[in-house]
């Protein structure tokens, strides 16, 4: 009796093969000391969330112009050839800004590379035009425009935003966005048209995000011009199709842009993080 | 004190039951100490003289059949009870001296006396006797004449069930072919020291079991087939067979050529493997003066030559080929105009389902094309129908399953577009579904690892993204088409391929069917014999009576589809039919391992 007293005494300690004179569910004091709580926090700045919300807001910007664009061929007020020049216009001066911002030297290797790439869309999306025409011909519209959205809506959660997550898969976005571009592409009423229609979304989904991130890179501060020049330009288009369409737009840019970093900040607070020794090993080169 | 028998377990003694009521002899057989078995084919009476030793004759050689105990009926006159009997009969006939009884088996004598009492006797006279409680027997009662009778129909048995290898369900089956074995191996042994036995020795044979001579109908048969036999033999078969074993006939090629119509191929079973079965008689001569095999196998090519000629002479004379032909080119010409309007609903809107309308239009002119060559192949052939069909009857003198093949080949000449159709339709259904699993694999952004076998995440260059979504984009909506296209001329080809399979069903089946015993069994039952059955005679000591049965019908109906290869071998159960159709591959139904060898 005297021994135990003497060893109750003693710091308990967190072990198994001594025998400490205590009941088997004891509970001691030190118990959860070495956990911590909540260590990677991080706080959040209101402005700067909504600052980076737009990088998101701009995949979103691409895929309403896109869609603006094909009602507008659809409705015959955009001419395809009008629609390919400007597209080339624009992918050329576009080039040209992304030669520039990266330095590169004038290399041939990577330029021919890029001009065989052309090459092989170009000859591929001429050549197929007439069968991406005909090829949704007797299927309805209604299941089309529901492939689209899908397909779209892929394209959107698949993109890469600049983030490690694991659901991020370029090739996957691309290729959804692709896929949406011939669905709509068979519905327009010329080959032309679908030709046209396909290479816009080729230039907008494949090469726009490329110069993109470069411009993030080297010209951090232009991104909020460049998001209220896209946005303005979204607005307009998609006004002359629908009304409906602009209110939902204005909506959903309202919801992104503004309360969605409210809600983030708001949640703070709940976060509950725990860490201790139970957690798994992370080996850090 | 005798030992008795190594071991445990039972011991079988076959005793013939034509023995029960012999007068007291020495019975001679054969004993096998490791299997536990002991079977008695003869009895033997001393001979008088007392030099004379009978077994001397066997010594010199191998001991064959040797002396194995001695038979007591107590009916007899020399009466008396069992142990003091068989005292009385060793030592009346001393001539048996010890030494020469010791020496002459492995065994010791076994006493059989005919209340069942199994008394053992050691060599030596004033050696004692014990009663054979000491090992477990059982004594098996059997009819040798009809063993010896039957014995071909039993090796036939043994033969085709040790090929089924099925162990799980035949035990007992196991058994009885045990005993069979045992039986029918004294039995020819026996025959053989009979007949090389001297005069003397056979006089003396209370009992034996062996053939003096052939029975009667068999001797008949045997005369009535050897000049048809003489015949086949040297004008047609040996002339075939040579032809068939030639070098030029093991070319690749040229046995695709043979293999691939049906009555080639039936041609060469029937008539060019005429060699291996002559080989197999010649060996197969285990049991004395059973039917050749050339027998059997001329019996059922006569069978076969009689009914073709029957259906020749039925066919000709009542003259309803002509009609009957010329109906036949009439529905061939419906049939491709059943076939053309089914293309233009296809490329229409078939069932309601929505097809892409260029393909379908392009696939379906692609195969009305053909329907016209194939319509102009018909009216070519118009005038000379009639005639092909009327000589082709011919063919019956070489037996009815060749006009059966005939048949069939007539048949799948007839629908040779429907094949073509649907191996153009399933290549590119097969090809549309290899390049989508393909490019599917692009569009999630991953590749297929060949080596290793696994999906891999690849990086890929944007022109290579583009132009695969383009592709899946393009066979993606044009899949419906094709596996419609696909479908149709898939059931279609079906049809035709079920037609051709109960034709070649019906011509294996008569190619494997025993006619000659079919004939036996309705003439002479005693001599077919197939299956036994074993009743208790008596409890104590257990002796059973193993009685043989003639074959039933149903038992020889089977034995022809018994060495089918099995579905499993061939490949072509329905779960891999399934697989087929779906992924698109080929059917070849006719492509399958050549029959080793024909039991009848």
């Amino acid at each position: 009796m005297a021994m135990s007293c003497d060893r109750s005494r003693k710091k308990w300690q967190k072990v198994l093969y001594k025998d400490q004179g205590v009941s088997d569910n004891y509970v001691d004091e030190s118990f959860l000391e070495e956990m911590k709580k909540n260590l990677h926090i991080r706080t959040y700045e209101f402005w700067a969330v909504v600052r980076e919300s737009n990088v998101v807001m701009q995949q979103i910007y691409s895929v309403w112009i896109f869609v603006a664009v094909y009602f507008h061929m659809r409705n015959f007020v955009l001419t395809p050839q009008f629609l390919f020049e400007m597209s080339s216009a624009v992918t050329i001066v576009g080039y040209i800004v992304n030669f520039v911002i990266l330095h590169e030297n004038a290399l041939t290797k990577s330029r021919w590379k890029d001009g065989k790439t052309m090459g092989i869309f170009l000859i591929l999306g001429f050549s197929l035009s007439p069968i991406l025409m005909t090829l949704t011909k007797t299927i309805s519209t209604d299941t089309i425009y529901a492939m689209t959205f899908f397909m779209l809506l892929a394209n959107l959660l698949f993109h890469d935003y600049g983030t490690d997550a694991a659901i991020v898969s370029q090739a996957f976005s691309l290729n959804a966005a692709i896929f949406a571009s011939i669905c709509l592409a068979s519905r327009l009423p010329t080959t032309w048209h679908a030709f046209s229609l396909v290479t816009f979304a080729f230039e907008l989904f494949a090469l726009w995000p490329i110069l993109r991130r470069n411009l993030k890179i080297h010209f951090p501060r232009l991104q909020i011009i460049l998001s209220f020049l896209l946005g303005s330009v979204v607005t307009v288009s998609v006004a002359t199709v629908s009304s409906v369409a602009v209110v939902v737009f204005l909506l959903l840019h309202l919801f992104i842009t503004i309360l969605c970093p409210a809600w983030l900040i708001r949640l703070q607070p709940y976060k509950n993080n725990i860490h201790g020794p139970w957690d798994e090993a992370v080996i850090k080169q | 004190m005798w030992k008795g028998p190594r071991g445990s377990g039972l011991f079988r003694i076959y005793f013939p039951i034509e023995c029960l009521n012999r007068p007291s002899a020495f019975t001679i057989g054969y004993v096998d100490e490791s299997n536990k078995w002991a079977v008695v084919t003869g009895l033997l009476r001393p001979s008088e003289s007392s030099a004379r030793d009978p077994e001397g004759q066997d010594r010199g050689s191998t001991p064959l059949s040797s002396l194995i105990g001695i038979w007591i009926n107590r009916d007899d006159d020399r009466g008396g009870g069992g142990e003091e009997d068989a005292l009385h009969w060793t030592g009346d006939h001393s001539l048996y001296s010890s030494s020469s009884l010791s020496s002459s088996s492995d065994t010791d004598l076994l006493c059989l006396s005919k209340t069942g009492e199994v008394l053992a006797v050691n060599g030596h006279p004033d050696h004692y006797l014990c009663k054979g409680r000491a090992f477990e027997f059982v004594i098996i009662l059997y009819d040798s004449a009809l063993f010896l009778a039957s014995c071909t129909l039993m090796q036939l048995m043994n033969n085709s069930d040790d090929d089924d290898g099925d162990d799980a369900g035949d035990r007992r089956n196991n058994r009885q072919q045990d005993n069979v074995q045992i039986i029918s191996g004294s039995l020819a042994k026996h025959q053989t020291y009979v007949d090389s036995c001297g005069s003397e020795i056979q006089k003396r044979f209370a009992f034996s079991a062996h053939r003096r001579r052939k029975p009667f109908l068999l001797h008949v048969a045997d005369c009535m087939f050897a000049f048809p036999e003489y015949l086949l033999m040297n004008l047609i078969l040996i002339p075939s067979s040579w032809l068939s074993n030639l070098r030029f006939f093991q070319i690749p090629a040229i046995k695709m050529m043979i293999d691939i119509p049906s009555t080639l191929n039936q041609m060469k079973i029937r008539y060019g493997s005429y060699q291996t079965e002559c080989l197999t008689a010649q060996t197969g001569r285990h049991c004395p003066k059973q039917p050749s095999t050339r027998n059997v196998n001329v019996c059922c090519l006569f069978g076969d030559v009689c009914l073709g000629l029957l259906t020749l002479g039925f066919l000709w004379t009542s003259g309803c080929i002509d009609s009957y032909a010329d109906r036949f080119i009439v529905w061939a010409e419906a049939v491709a105009v059943e076939f053309e309007s089914l293309l233009h609903w296809l490329m229409g809107v078939p069932a309601g389902l929505k097809v892409n309308e260029p393909l379908a239009y392009f696939l379906g002119h692609f195969f009305l094309y053909h329907i016209f060559l194939w319509k102009a192949y018909l009216r070519t052939l118009r005038p000379f129908w009639s005639d092909i069909c009327y000589y082709s009857c011919l063919s019956g003198c070489l037996g009815l399953t060749v006009q059966l093949s005939l048949l069939q080949d007539l048949i799948s000449m007839m629908t040779i577009h429907i094949y073509c159709f649907y191996v153009y339709a399933a290549r590119l259904y097969h090809l549309q579904i290899v390049a989508l699993s393909s490019l599917w694999r692009l569009f999630c952004g991953k590749k297929l690892n060949v080596l290793r076998k696994r999906i891999d995440s690849a990086s890929y260059d944007i022109d290579q993204l583009f132009a695969g979504t383009l592709f899946f984009t393009i066979l993606l909506f044009t899949f419906p088409t094709t596996t419609l296209f696909y479908l149709v001329f898939a059931v279609l080809r079906l049809l035709v391929l079920s037609i051709q399979g109960m034709l070649s069903t019906s011509v294996s089946f008569m190619n494997k069917m025993p006619v000659y015993w079919f004939f036996l069994r309705l003439v002479r039952p005693s001599s077919t014999a197939g299956r036994l059955n074993a009743s208790v005679v008596q409890h104590e000591p257990l002796c059973i009576y193993l009685q043989l049965k003639p074959i039933s019908f149903r038992e020889l109906f089977r034995m022809s589809t018994r060495n089918a290869p099995s579905a499993e071998v061939l490949g072509n159960t329905w779960t891999s039919l399934g697989k087929k159709l779906i992924l698109g591959e080929l059917i070849y139904p006719w492509i399958e391992p050549s029959p080793k060898s024909h039991p009848s």
